[in-house]
């Protein structure tokens, strides 16, 4: 099932920009029109999960004692 | 024994020969130095050859055989490292031009692990940039031994298809969505992603704290347990060589999970008969064999997608501001993308892949082992952007991490072999996965099944015939 991918309005394009402004991710308004799509789709899929219950469960993060810290 | 069978030996078998004395280990480190000079320039498969450091390290250990010092299977033996595994002196690049003349000042702990046990390393493997994404052109493809126009998946592709082609008895990989076990499965050989904390990941470049796992890759289960043996960082039950201990035992009465098919996770029609074809051997070798739901694995890759996105573009994010256009366009897409994902998402993908080890471990309690297929297709043509399966057209790198990412998440060990091959005699694989740190349980039943047809010794037919030019 692939997720609908709606257009970007200018407003949210306006909104990603300012975005990765803040952030300083060094992306123009160009590369954000091409990414954004991707975004959606993703944040889309992502919504699907939130229908699973996770009543009760912790996060689980893994860090443990060998993680890599110079590598 | 002529260099062309040496080569193709597995490791049990040479380390057999090296401490009977039928072999020196200068003999076998000579014949794996020229199977990668023969081979090196079609295949890609190493981005550093340490030819002249092997053969010294092949006399110095073949000095302390004579005098009686023997230090277990891996004495003597060549083997490679991905090349995002630390060496001390030697270049260790990521498969990144921003670190192509890096030389970091210290070994990673798996290999000095493996520098303790007598390996002798033979040289670095090529891989995806930062084993996420994709080769950065400028170490290019690493092509597949069976057909060279062929994919070997990725992340570990130089150490997989190394082990195809005979250049060496062992590598090391790392898996984070899949990478040891999708390049086993299209180049035909064993790869293990062991249980997560199992081996020590200090010195690996990371990608994702969360899903990272290192783990060997070689030409049988074996091989494999004799790796694990040597880098694991807990000793099994009953101290050295443990993994091994139990592979002679059968698996009649064991209990196997077949998974239940999944609507998003359509397989070929090859791979399905062949994976079915498993279960039938399985069976009749005298294990019971009951169906099992797993989590959605759609969802499962989802949850790997995120966790390693966001983890990798936190982790990469200062270098990659400055270095932005010395990445891969494919990971560049991944890092700017993940870099909006909300923590609200992070979070909560988090706690499903909680509730989903939950889910396995309950299923852990009804069966010994899950089978599944390792990869829904075999190996397909390099570049290939979007393929077909069951009617359904996806992205081919979500098709490739569709089966193995929910072991990533749940951290349970899950090793891909070898089991048919295509009518276009292309590896077919199956994956087993275990209850978390049963190693030994899954090696078991793999090497059980791996002895009724020897999948694993198929010699892959492009570098047969590259070999009969030489």
């Amino acid at each position: 099932m692939t997720p609908k991918r709606p257009s970007q309005s200018k407003r949210e394009l306006d909104e990603l920009v300012a975005w990765a402004r803040l952030q300083n991710l060094g992306l123009g308004r160009e590369q954000l029109a091409k990414l954004a799509p991707m975004i959606t789709t993703r944040l889309i899929e992502l919504a699907e999960l939130w229908a699973l219950d996770v009543d009760g469960i912790e996060m689980a993060i893994g860090f443990h004692e060998d993680t890599p810290d110079d590598a | 024994m002529r260099d062309y069978d040496l080569c193709y030996l597995e490791l049990s078998q040479v380390a057999r020969l090296i401490h009977a004395r039928d072999v020196s280990i200068e003999e076998v480190t000579a014949a794996v130095m020229n199977r990668i000079q023969d081979l090196n320039s079609v295949l890609n498969c190493f981005v550093t050859v340490l030819k002249g450091k092997a053969l010294e390290d092949a006399s110095s250990l073949q000095a302390e055989l004579r005098a009686g010092a023997y230090r277990g299977p891996l004495h003597g033996i060549p083997v490679s490292l991905k090349d995002n595994v630390l060496t001390r002196g030697i270049r260790t690049t990521g498969g990144s031009p921003i670190l192509k003349e890096w030389i970091p000042d210290r070994d990673a702990d798996v290999v000095a692990a493996l520098r303790s046990a007598g390996a002798i390393i033979v040289g670095k493997t090529n891989l995806q940039q930062y084993a996420y994404g994709a080769p950065h052109p400028a170490f290019g493809d690493v092509h597949n031994p069976h057909r060279f126009e062929m994919t070997c998946g990725g992340s570990s592709t130089g150490s997989a298809a190394a082990m195809a082609a005979g250049m060496g008895y062992g590598s090391i990989g790392t898996d984070t969505g899949g990478s040891i076990r999708i390049p086993a499965a299209y180049c035909g050989v064993a790869g293990l992603k062991p249980t997560y904390g199992l081996v020590s990941r200090k010195g690996v470049i990371p990608v994702s704290s969360n899903l990272d796992h290192v783990g060997p890759i070689a030409r049988s289960v074996r091989d494999c347990a004799l790796m694990l043996d040597a880098v694991s960082t807990r000793r099994d039950r009953d101290g050295e060589h443990g993994y091994a201990r139990d592979l002679g035992d059968g698996i009649i009465r064991l209990r196997i999970g077949v998974m239940k098919p999944q609507d998003r996770a359509p397989l070929d029609p090859t791979v399905a008969s062949a994976f079915s074809r498993a279960c039938d051997d399985l069976h009749a070798l005298g294990a019971d064999m009951l169906e099992v739901e797993l989590p959605d694995l759609f969802q499962a890759q989802l949850i790997m997608w995120t966790v390693s996105g966001v983890e990798a573009a936190e982790l990469l994010r200062p270098q990659f501001r400055e270095h932005r256009n010395e990445y891969n366009a494919t990971l560049r897409d991944r890092l700017d993308r993940a870099a909006f994902i909300p923590a609200t998402e992070y979070v909560h993908a988090q706690r499903v892949r909680e509730l989903f080890r939950q889910q396995l471990n309950a299923v852990f309690k009804t069966v010994d082992v899950v089978v599944l297929p390792t990869v829904s297709v075999p190996a397909f043509k390099a570049g290939t952007d979007r393929l077909t399966i069951g009617g359904t057209e996806d992205d081919a790198p979500s098709i490739g991490s569709r089966l193995t990412a929910l072991f990533n998440i749940t951290g349970h060990p899950a090793l891909a072999i070898p089991c048919h091959t295509s009518s276009e005699s292309l590896p077919i694989s199956i994956q087993m996965v275990a209850a978390s740190s049963n190693e030994a349980r899954l090696f078991q039943v793999a090497h059980t099944y791996e002895q009724l047809h020897r999948w694993n010794r198929i010699r892959p037919a492009a570098v047969e015939a590259k070999l009969l030019e030489t």
